[in-house]
Order: structure tokens, then C-alpha cells, then sequence
């Protein structure tokens, strides 16, 4: 007799991975805390955490909307503006050392510095250069709209009871002088690079799980009840400024984020992880969630791996759903975001290194 | 003496008042009731308002029955094309958002960047009935269209019960005004300056720069202009089709 003789099926690699269909793989994720619908849910993180607010919305789940759009504008606008896309509007949140500084400013905790970039008379945020496409128009304009933000992140994460988080990215950029966290290289999206003023930092395991258990434990300060679901996101690097190549920086990055995610939810009763990562990424799958330029990941990969979160919280399989984003038109490897493709900002690299 | 159509809503009482004592044009008025300008249907190059229970002001015989045959004129003065007031009990969704630089409420509904508020105003000005009745006209009229910016309020705007503007913007009500004017402006501009036939005519530079239209121009309320204001606008209309080449 032994332990492993108890164990289901699902502990077993023959019989849960080698002998199954890729597509019929099943009970990849038990939460340890349920999800009732009325949970309000707030999404922040990359651009594939884009993805499971839309899903939450159309899962019937209580997706709170913090900094909610005008009302009577079409989509379109709303998400050329960063509205509707995460629960309020900071545009992707790569690191997690973005993150605690959002968090930690939202709370009081941290005065951010008062860094705006310029361009052509307009002034954009440095933490979300593409929130406003063409810039804000003065400085007072830049510095109403980061307080309305951070007044919406307070009131989300204060009313929340579940925030999930998807992590994305290791590689940041910041000041130099006062360490203020770049969404973005400066003089990609917007700003001027200067190698005196603006350095590049490679989180590390510690680091990042230090900027999560901080940001957590000061979230739960505000509020007690609050859970966490940990995700990390199968898009690769666009480009990597490590000195490495970007494959190998790639796979240092996710492992890094899918190690701290792991320890985080094993340290932790109140936190979770969604493998979203492993559905898409993992070998098993062949790469066939990915688009040809093996970086995007496809409508049907989003698909499968909403299936598995809602399989995973009892909701049952969204068989709508995941018709409807699989019969979705599909971008091309090097097709140019549309209104209702995720917005990413990391991909503008790709564009600044032609 | 050439012949002038003013089709329009409320605002157009302004034109009206002045288009009575206009010796050098003869004028017709057609104006119906609604803040996002008349609702018109078209027909046999008629046209009528939309909704046939709807109050019709006008100076045309059986206008109401037979609708205005267009073409009897030698140019139409639409009156008046934008945001018509913006009132708390009004639909329009305007009055629910405020511009975040100008307004220290932040908690009062989206507070939104001017670029959001312009976008905001463009969606809504191109969904007006005025939009599609100024476009209706121009299928079957082949004169000018004076299309006329609506007017800036006065200052009696600050005083005024029914404005949500005092809540939201306190002392910084001429500024607020000075920018949604000039980005009416500018939005009319792109609808209608560059369509052939189409001629809008602005508030002045001078009124847009001070935020207010001068109280000499208020009627009961605001909003509305009086035969003064009328007269300055049909000398726009004048100044435009003295300049412009015969269509």
C-alpha cells in the first residue's frame, strides 16, 4: 500500500494527459474556494487578462466596473479610451512591481512621483501611456484622471471579493532617480528614452513574490474578505531587452511568475492560481493555441482555456461561448488590432524595432 | 428679393423675429420642437415633420398637411445645429458627465478627459435628428443650407434652476462653455464645411473666447436668443451667400 494507489485519475500523466485527447483533458483546476456569480470580481494584469473580464461578463459573473465609460459611447470608443477592459482604468498591468505601486498609491501608502511625458504639446501618463491615444491636454487634465483611477482602484479592491490577476511580464523599466515604474519602455509608446534617466530591471523570483504578498496584505487591510485568483499569462515577450535571446528571456520571465503564482497559492489560504499558462502553453497542447507567429494566442486557445475556468468553478462547459470565439474571424500573424482584440501595448515594440 | 427657408426647433424663433423686419430677403420659418433639432421626413421633395403629433411652428400654409416643398426657395437656414441647452431634466446624456480638468466632482459619474468629452459630443451631435434632417434636405435641395452652430448660452445660465452646470463646474462655467463651444465648432466643421451645398455659420470667436453669448441677446431663459441675435445671424446668412458662387 501506498499513497499513490488513492489517487484519481487526474494525478496520473498516462491517464489524465498521454492517453487523452488534447481537447478533452478534464478537472485541469480545482479552486480551493468556491465562486458564487454574485461575488464581485475585479481583473487587472496583462493583456490576456483582458480576456477573462470578457468572459466573466459573459459568464453571468458580478464583473465590477469601477471607472465605468459614459454610458452612451459605442464600444469602440469606450475601448480606444481603456474603458470596459480591466476594472478600472490603469491599461495593462505587466509586473507586479506595477502593480504594488498602483496599489500602494491607491491606498495611500506610496506618493508617486509626478513624472508626465510630453509630446506635441500633450501629456501622457507614464503608468498607462496608452490610456489617452492622443495624450491628455494639460497637466491638470493628467493629474484629475490619475486620481479618479486611483480612486476607482481603491473602491474596487475596498468592495471586491475576488481580484484576479493576470501576471504577464518580469522585464520593467524605470527611473532611475525615483524608481517609478514605467507601464512601458519610454519612447515606445510615448516619451523620450534617455539611458541617465530611465533603466531597465529583470524582476526575480523574490522580488516578485515580495511585491505580491505586500500587495495583497495591504489590499486585505482594506478589505478582510478579499480573495485572490493568480493567473499567468501564455503570451510570450515581443521583445526582450536582457541581453538574452527573447526565447530564453521568455521562458526565464513565465517560469519566474509561474513559480511565485505556485508559491503564493500554496503559502496562502486566500489565494488561488488559475493555470491558464499550462492549457496553453504546456507541450501537451502542441503549440496549437498559438497563432503563426507563435506568440498570439488564438480565439478557439481563449475558448478552451474559459472552458476549463468555468468547468473548474462548477459553471458547467460554455459551449455558446466558446462556439462564439472560436467562429470569431481570427487575426492574422501580423494583422493589426482591431476594436475587439485585446489591447497591448507591449506589441507596439514590436513596431518600434522595425 | 431671393427667398429664405428657416427650418429648425426652438432656436429658430430667434431667426424668425428677425426674418420679419429683413428687408433684403423674404423668409419662411418651419420649426419644430426638439433639442436634438426637427425630426423631418421626406416626401415627393416635401418635407414634413416626422412625427405627425409633433408641434409645428411655421409661417407656410398648410405646412402641417402638405409639408414645404423645398424647392421654392433659393437657400435654406437650418437653426440651429449642436448641443441646444443642457438642462437636468433633459435626455441628454451630456449632462451625466463632466469634463475631470474642469470639475473638482469627481465622484459625479464618469468624469472624462476633454478628448473622451469631445469624442463623447461628436458620437452624439452625428446622431441628432438635425444631422440626418440637414442631410435629408440636402437630397432634395440643390441651393445653399446655411447650417447656423447653435447658440452659447448667457450668463443667466449660472442662475438658471434647471442647469446642471453650477453643480458641476461652479466659477469655471465660462471656461466649461468656452471649450464645448469651440469644440462644437469644430465637429460642425468636419460634418458639414467640406460637403458641397452645406455652409455653417459660427457663435463668434469673441463669444466662444468670453464663454458667454452677451446678456443683451437672452430671452426668458439662457438659452434662447431673442429677434437681436436674429437679426446677427441672418447677416451671417447674408455675408455667406453674398460671398459664395450661385448653386
Amino acid at each position: 500500500m501506498n499513497p499513490y494507489l488513492t489517487y484519481p485519475e487526474r494525478a496520473f500523466w498516462r491517464r489524465a494527459v498521454a492517453d487523452v485527447n488534447m481537447l478533452e483533458m478534464k478537472d485541469l483546476w480545482r479552486p480551493k474556494f468556491p465562486l458564487p456569480k454574485d461575488v464581485e470580481v475585479v481583473t487587472a494584469g496583462s493583456c490576456f487578462a483582458q480576456h477573462i473580464s470578457r468572459a466573466m461578463v459573459s459568464g453571468g459573473y458580478n464583473w465590477l466596473d469601477a471607472e465605468p465609460a459614459p454610458a452612451f459611447l459605442p464600444d469602440d470608443i469606450k475601448r480606444k479610451y481603456g474603458y470596459g477592459v480591466f476594472s478600472f482604468r490603469t491599461g495593462n498591468i505587466y509586473t507586479t512591481a506595477a502593480l504594488r505601486q498602483w496599489v500602494e498609491a491607491a491606498f495611500g501608502e506610496r506618493q508617486i512621483p509626478g513624472e508626465y511625458w510630453e509630446a506635441k504639446g500633450r501629456i501622457y501618463d507614464p503608468l498607462r501611456p496608452a490610456i489617452e491615444p492622443g495624450g491628455f491636454a494639460c497637466v491638470s487634465e493628467f493629474e484629475a484622471h490619475r486620481a479618479i483611477t486611483l480612486a476607482a482602484i481603491r473602491k474596487a479592491l475596498s468592495e471586491a471579493g475576488l481580484f484576479i490577476f493576470t501576471l504577464g511580464l518580469t522585464e520593467s523599466w524605470r527611473n532611475s532617480h525615483t524608481d517609478l515604474v514605467y507601464a512601458a519602455c519610454p519612447g515606445t509608446l510615448a516619451g523620450e528614452f534617455s539611458e541617465e534617466q530611465h533603466k531597465f530591471h529583470n524582476l526575480t523570483h523574490s522580488e516578485i513574490l515580495a511585491d505580491l504578498q505586500s500587495t495583497f496584505d495591504l489590499i486585505k487591510k482594506h478589505n478582510p474578505n478579499i480573495k485572490f485568483l493568480l493567473t499567468v499569462s501564455p503570451v510570450p515577450l515581443t521583445a526582450t531587452a536582457s541581453g538574452n535571446h527573447v526565447l530564453v528571456s521568455t521562458v526565464y520571465s513565465k517560469s519566474a511568475l509561474r513559480g511565485v503564482a505556485g508559491e503564493v497559492s500554496l503559502a496562502r489560504d486566500d489565494t488561488e492560481y488559475f493555470p491558464s499558462f499550462e492549457i496553453i502553453s504546456s507541450f501537451p497542447f502542441r503549440g496549437s493555441f498559438y497563432m503563426p507567429n507563435m506568440r498570439e494566442v488564438s480565439n478557439a486557445g481563449v475558448a478552451h482555456v474559459m472552458e476549463h475556468f468555468f468547468a473548474g468553478l462548477g459553471s458547467g462547459p460554455m459551449e455558446p461561448s466558446r462556439r462564439q470565439l472560436a467562429d470569431a474571424p481570427q487575426p492574422s500573424a501580423d494583422a493589426k488590432p482591431g476594436p475587439s482584440d485585446v489591447i497591448c501595448e507591449e506589441a507596439l515594440l514590436e513596431a518600434f524595432a522595425i | 428679393m431671393k427667398r429664405g427657408l428657416i427650418v429648425g426647433n426652438s432656436h429658430a424663433a430667434a431667426l424668425k423675429l428677425a426674418a420679419a423686419e429683413d428687408e433684403t430677403m423674404a423668409y419662411d420659418t418651419f420649426a419644430i420642437e426638439g433639442g436634438g433639432g426637427p425630426s423631418l421626413r421626406v416626401e415627393n421633395a416635401r418635407i414634413f415633420a416626422k412625427n405627425p403629433k409633433a408641434s409645428i411652428f411655421t409661417t407656410v400654409a398648410d405646412a402641417k398637411e402638405r409639408g414645404v416643398l423645398v424647392s421654392d426657395y433659393d437657400f435654406v437656414v437650418f437653426s440651429a445645429f449642436g448641443i441646444a441647452a443642457l438642462r437636468k431634466q433633459s435626455p441628454n446624456p451630456l449632462v451625466n458627465i463632466q469634463l475631470a480638468d474642469l470639475s473638482p466632482h469627481l465622484d459625479r459619474g464618469p468624469s472624462v478627459s476633454y478628448a473622451i468629452y469631445r469624442d463623447c459630443l461628436r458620437e452624439l451631435l452625428s446622431k441628432y435628428d438635425a444631422f440626418d434632417a440637414i442631410h435629408a434636405i440636402r437630397r432634395i435641395f440643390s441651393g445653399y443650407i446655411i447650417v447656423q452652430q447653435v447658440p452659447m448660452p448667457t450668463s443667466g445660465v449660472i442662475s438658471q434652476g434647471d442647469s446642471p452646470l453650477n453643480d458641476q463646474y461652479g466659477s469655471r462655467i465660462s471656461a466649461f462653455n468656452k471649450w464645448l463651444y469651440a469644440s462644437q465648432k469644430e465637429i460642425i466643421g468636419e460634418f458639414f464645411g467640406k460637403v458641397a451645398g452645406l455652409v455653417p455659420v459660427f457663435v463668434p470667436e469673441q463669444w466662444i473666447g468670453e464663454g458667454f453669448t452677451p446678456g443683451e441677446y437672452a430671452t426668458l431663459d439662457a438659452w434662447h436668443m431673442n429677434g437681436q441675435y436674429g437679426k446677427f445671424v441672418l447677416r451671417q446668412v447674408r455675408d455667406e451667400l453674398a460671398r459664395l458662387p450661385p448653386r
